[in-house]
């Protein structure tokens, strides 16, 4: 071997070992880059000559990756419909103060007053007071309701936002791996990039990610609608329904709301549902509630001698034609309206009246005409028989607070179990692919070494050629 | 298990936050005295709260009304035992009338006096109030249910108030039954009795009749002629047997008040069992998060700068 070889292969060796230094240089740089995937340096040897880095290897798990990715968006969308579960919770949270159990208690319980002596204006005054309490208590909890639903209806607008610009960057990075196939540090990076996408895609809608033998991606919906395909992306469109509810559509139009279930969007989609739920059993418990208390109300006398009045009202600057949580207000403001009399002889005496109103607390079975049941246009006309089973209070407690509060503790309790799975994944991931520091340091120290080597190597050649050429000049 | 430096931080992270949730939580059932902070803490006993504190509020609002009962009832009572007690005496009196008669037409015309002084405090008192609304009138209680001839002016129909489920007690109280009226005349029958006698005294002194018709005359009683004393002690027995079931109504209010306080207390320990943090408990809970995350920190802080690079000059 000629001493020029020896250089050669030195040479040839120092730049190896220098590509394999920037290599756990960007490792090291990258110590604290979530997504990340450290990468190996694999160094060959040349048959008759010296090393070469042939490849730059990424540590990536496919499997743990795509299982990671699956229970992400399942996270992200229990993380998020629990949250709303919660606020709605929140609203019916008598035991803190909110809802209006208590107010619809009081409300009934006042009639009592009046039953002991209907002519005391004072008693009277009280039962409007505390009528006035509860469609407070009901307008507000309907709004908070209907901020909460528009909040998340935002919040979907902003997320489907995202997913158009992450598909965007995906089919740009899917054209950008084509084109760096032979680079292969460059790809690794493009590479990353793209799995930290595909995970945030992930956490925002549930998607199916299909990897391509080019290092390319396609991502499909659940239902397979195509969202990244090769190098082109198809947007998602967020439209509003009349009842403010979102509608998600696909490129051509295709309404794809119910095929999502999972990330931040399936959250926000399923607490819209369950918003809805809350808002209409509201709304179908006022209705009945103000129908059957105007029913028996009208049929008594007030201390004028005037019957036929109601006690609740539709607010006049609503547009809808029955009663609801929307626009339940008080139709009458003199206390001597209230129609406690049966007798119109004794109006100032006589309660019957009174008793049948409070009678309604329990029960207001018989009250309503089957005809006049299907006029009230229930959302859900089962409300009706629940309440007229049960009682109005029950059906607080059935509908407005369990039915919400178990649904809360389902979820809270599937997240936990998905969080607990996905931490595992996530650290077999990270374990597999994340940078150590202390194993980095090592590795620079072993190539330091080597780089030291091969240039000693290059200074001895240089010794050899400088006596060489020093024999002719002794 | 390979250990990365991003693993071992984001791990710190998560468990600081899990602390961090347990102190939060703790911390909140002390402040707010809660175990229950959101529903779904425990559906169930959420729920069964509010059906307790319902209850409650009931039973408060019915003893609310059983206050104003009883005092109904209690003026009610002494009314009518005014009344039997007045009936009594002047059943005396017409019993030592019709047994010996008068000496004389001043001692007649004495008699007769008693008997009409004794009608009058009896209508009187069957007109009793409290503030404008007469007890014994029914639903008509404004204005006297007996006009100064012990006719009887007032309404069958009672007003009356709820004191439990199913259980309501009057505040005004039907006349006709409490007072003992007769259905021909509509007169309270002891009042009419003793019209009939001081009639019977007013035509012995004129001389267009005599005391012995005391012993005959009849009074139609819805129909059925029976004797002045049959009549009065009828009538006399109506007020007695009324003055009773007041009285067992007042036991029943009672009893119930008795009642109502002690589920009320019961209901209050279960709602507090329910709902409320165990103070003890929440401490102690509080005080391990506390020590937990401490040493969360702590071994933090301990291996936080054990690096290898650190020993690389």
């Amino acid at each position: 071997m000629s001493l020029l070889a020896m250089l050669s292969i030195s040479g040839q060796s120092l730049l190896s070992t220098q590509r394999g230094i920037n290599t756990v240089s960007k490792n090291i740089s990258n110590v604290a880059t979530e997504g990340y995937n450290r990468e190996i340096p694999v160094f060959q040897d040349i048959p008759k000559s010296g090393v070469f880095m042939n490849k730059v290897l990424r540590v990536f798990d496919q499997m743990l990756f795509t299982r990671q990715v699956s229970l992400g968006q399942s996270l992200e969308a229990d993380k998020t419909y629990s949250d709303i579960l919660s606020n709605i919770e929140n609203i019916f949270n008598d035991i803190n103060g909110t809802g209006f159990s208590g107010e619809l208690n009081q409300f009934f319980n006042s009639i009592n007053d009046m039953l002991i002596n209907p002519d005391d204006l004072s008693a009277r005054q009280q039962f409007i007071s505390n009528a006035k309490t509860l469609i407070g208590k009901i307008r507000n909890s309907y709004e908070s309701l209907q901020d909460l639903k528009e909040q998340v209806v935002f919040k979907v607008r902003d997320q489907i936002t995202q997913i158009n610009q992450i598909t965007q960057q995906i089919a740009q990075l899917n054209n950008n791996i084509k084109g760096k196939v032979m680079d292969i540090e460059v790809n690794s990076s493009y590479l990353n990039e793209r799995d930290r996408l595909v995970s945030q895609l992930s956490s925002l809608i549930d998607v199916k990610v299909v990897f391509n033998p080019d290092n390319t991606v396609n991502v499909f919906t659940a239902k397979g609608f195509g969202l990244v395909v090769g190098i082109e992306s198809t947007p998602l469109q967020l439209e509003t329904d009349s009842n403010g509810n979102a509608v998600v559509r696909w490129s051509n139009g295709v309404d794809i709301t119910a095929d999502i279930q999972f990330g931040q969007v399936g959250g926000n989609l399923k607490g819209l549902i369950a918003l809805n739920s809350q808002i209409q059993n509201l709304n179908d418990f006022t209705t009945v509630f103000a129908n059957v208390f105007n029913k028996v109300h009208r049929q008594g006398y007030n201390l004028n001698g005037n019957n036929n009045i109601d006690f609740f009202q539709i607010d006049p600057s609503s547009s809808l034609a029955k009663i609801d949580a929307s626009n339940i207000q008080l139709n009458i403001s003199d206390p001597k309206e209230v129609a406690i009399a049966s007798n119109t002889t004794y109006l100032n005496s006589d309660n019957t009246n009174g008793k049948e109103l409070l009678k309604l607390k329990d029960n207001i079975a018989g009250v309503l005409s089957s005809s006049e049941i299907s006029g009230l246009n229930l959302h859900n006309p089962s409300n009706y028989n629940l309440i007229e089973k049960r009682g109005l209070f029950e059906f607080y407690n059935l509908k407005l607070v369990a039915e919400v509060a178990s649904k809360s503790s389902t979820v809270q309790t599937q997240k936990s179990h998905t969080q607990a799975l996905y931490d595992a994944v996530r650290e077999k991931l990270q374990s597999l692919s994340g940078v150590n520091l202390d194993e980095e340091l090592i590795n620079l120290t072993k190539l330091q070494r080597a780089y030291q080597a091969n240039a000693k190597v290059i200074a001895v050649a240089d010794e050899l050629f400088q006596t060489i050429l020093n024999i002719k000049n002794p | 298990m390979r250990i990365t430096d991003l693993l071992r931080y984001e791990n710190y992270i998560q468990r600081d936050q899990v602390r961090q949730a347990e102190l939060d939580k703790y911390s909140k059932q002390i402040a707010t005295g809660k175990k229950i902070l959101q529903p779904s803490d425990d559906t169930v006993a959420t729920v069964a709260s509010f059906r307790l504190k319902r209850i409650n509020e009931n039973l408060e609002r019915y003893t609310r009304n059983m206050e104003f009962v009883s005092n109904t009832l209690d003026v009610a009572e002494t009314a009518l035992r005014n009344i039997s007690d007045a009936s009594s005496e002047v059943r005396v009196e017409i019993v030592r009338l019709m047994n010996t008669g008068v000496l004389d037409k001043e001692d007649a015309n004495v008699l007769k006096d008693y008997f009409q002084q004794m009608r009058d405090y009896i209508i009187k008192t069957a007109n009793s109030s409290i503030g404008s609304t007469r007890l014994f009138g029914g639903v008509k209680s404004q204005s006297d249910p007996f006009d100064s001839n012990g006719v009887y002016q007032g309404e069958t129909q009672e007003t009356k108030v709820p004191i439990a489920e199913g259980v309501e007690l009057n505040t005004t109280f039907n006349g006709r039954d409490y007072l003992g009226v007769n259905p021909t005349s509509n007169k309270m029958l002891i009042t009419e009795a003793i019209d009939k006698i001081v009639d019977i005294i007013n035509r012995a002194v004129s001389g267009t009749g005599s005391l012995g018709e005391l012993h005959n005359a009849t009074i139609d009683v819805n129909g059925n002629p029976m004797k002045i004393l049959e009549t009065f002690d009828k009538g006399l027995t109506a007020v007695l047997q009324q003055t009773s079931i007041i009285g067992t109504q007042l036991k029943i209010v009672e009893d119930l008040k008795f009642s109502y306080q002690q589920n009320r207390v019961f209901n209050n320990n279960l709602i507090s069992n329910l709902e409320d943090a165990d103070t003890v408990e929440a401490i102690t809970n509080l005080q391990k998060a506390k020590t937990a995350y401490e040493a969360l920190i702590a071994s933090f802080n301990s291996i936080k700068n054990l690096s290898l690079l650190d020993f690389f000059k």
